[in-house]
């Protein structure tokens, strides 16, 4: 199993939001790099799934692959006006069969002083189909 | 907001949801009681996803292990024995909420819609609020729900079937006010 590819899944937070979160890796040895985009479903969903989601937040994330290639951990920072927030994310990778190929899932931190991002922290589950 | 104890912050009631890798996802209700020696309490599940909501209700033992909360759950029912074991923390996050997160392992006896995934839960605010979240989410769609009819092009009521009842006052109305104007039925 490998860590390669886009994965799509769900968000949970501890602020009680959820969201959908889409990731494409790339290793080199033991480094992992890639992006990341994450989607908030709008107050007023409930037409076509994803013509009701709006993107959020996007950008590079990097990291380590996890002793044993059993998992992930991911990092990427987020500007949010003179504020700066860390999150850091740890994820075990494991089969998913019959729903799908494989399962990337753990949680996720974040660390901000006085940051007005809207995730506190929480779990996450991405799978990859093919 | 229920004041929480920093220094034992785990006993009280935890709301919040599991993600499974197999797709299913659950909304969670925690009551603990101990300290980190030894955590006791119960746990209210309830499973989404399939053709009708699965309920899992059972007693919670947990305690602190290399810093790591250990948490097991056990259904202890026949005919859905599921024992669920979490691992994870329990820490503020940077707005003061404390979080409870997590991976979760399922240990099954007999096929389990639960393969695995991830937990989050946090401290309610108000215990009774937070357990009607959780039946409410799962309630069936009320009856005489308005819908929207095609053809009319406008929200309607779907129409009522009346009963015996009703039916009977309305055709000894009718006969009385056939009798009023002195007619008669032939």
């Amino acid at each position: 199993m490998s860590v390669d590819g886009r994965w799509e899944g769900k968000l949970v937070d501890s602020s009680g939001v959820s969201a959908r979160i889409a990731l494409s890796l790339r290793t080199a040895r033991r480094r992992v790099t890639g992006d990341y985009s994450v989607y908030f479903l709008s107050e007023h969903s409930g037409g076509c799934a994803d013509a009701d989601l709006g993107l959020a937040q996007s950008g590079p994330v990097s990291g380590n692959l996890n002793e044993g290639s059993k998992g992930v951990s991911i990092a990427y920072s987020i500007q949010i006006g003179e504020s700066l927030a860390r999150v850091e994310v740890d994820l075990a990778l494991r089969d998913a069969m019959p729903h799908a190929k494989q399962a990337l899932f753990g949680c996720y931190s974040v660390s901000a002083k006085d940051s007005p991002l809207t995730l506190e922290g929480g779990g996450v589950v991405l799978w990859q189909y093919a | 907001m229920h004041q929480v104890d920093s220094r034992n912050p785990l006993p009280g009631s935890w709301t919040g949801r599991l993600l499974d890798i197999g797709g299913l996802e659950a909304e969670l209700v925690l009551s603990l009681r101990g300290d980190a020696a030894g955590l006791n309490g119960v746990f209210d599940v309830m499973i989404t996803g399939q053709h009708r909501p699965v309920r899992l209700r059972g007693l919670v033992q947990g305690q602190i292990v290399k810093r790591r909360l250990v948490l097991k759950l056990d259904s202890g029912q026949k005919d859905s024995p599921v024992d669920v074991q979490f691992e994870g923390s329990a820490h503020q996050t940077h707005r003061g909420r404390w979080t409870l997160c997590g991976r979760y392992a399922v240990s099954v006896r007999r096929p389990s819609p639960l393969l695995g995934g991830v937990l989050c839960a946090w401290k309610a605010t108000a215990p009774d609020k937070d357990q009607g979240v959780l039946l409410r989410s799962v309630s069936p769609a009320s009856v005489g729900t308005p819908h929207l009819d095609p053809t009319r092009g406008r929200a309607t009521s779907p129409r009522k079937k009346s009963t015996t009842k009703q039916r009977k006052r309305k055709k000894s109305s009718t006969r009385r006010g056939r009798r009023k104007s002195g007619r008669r039925s032939q």
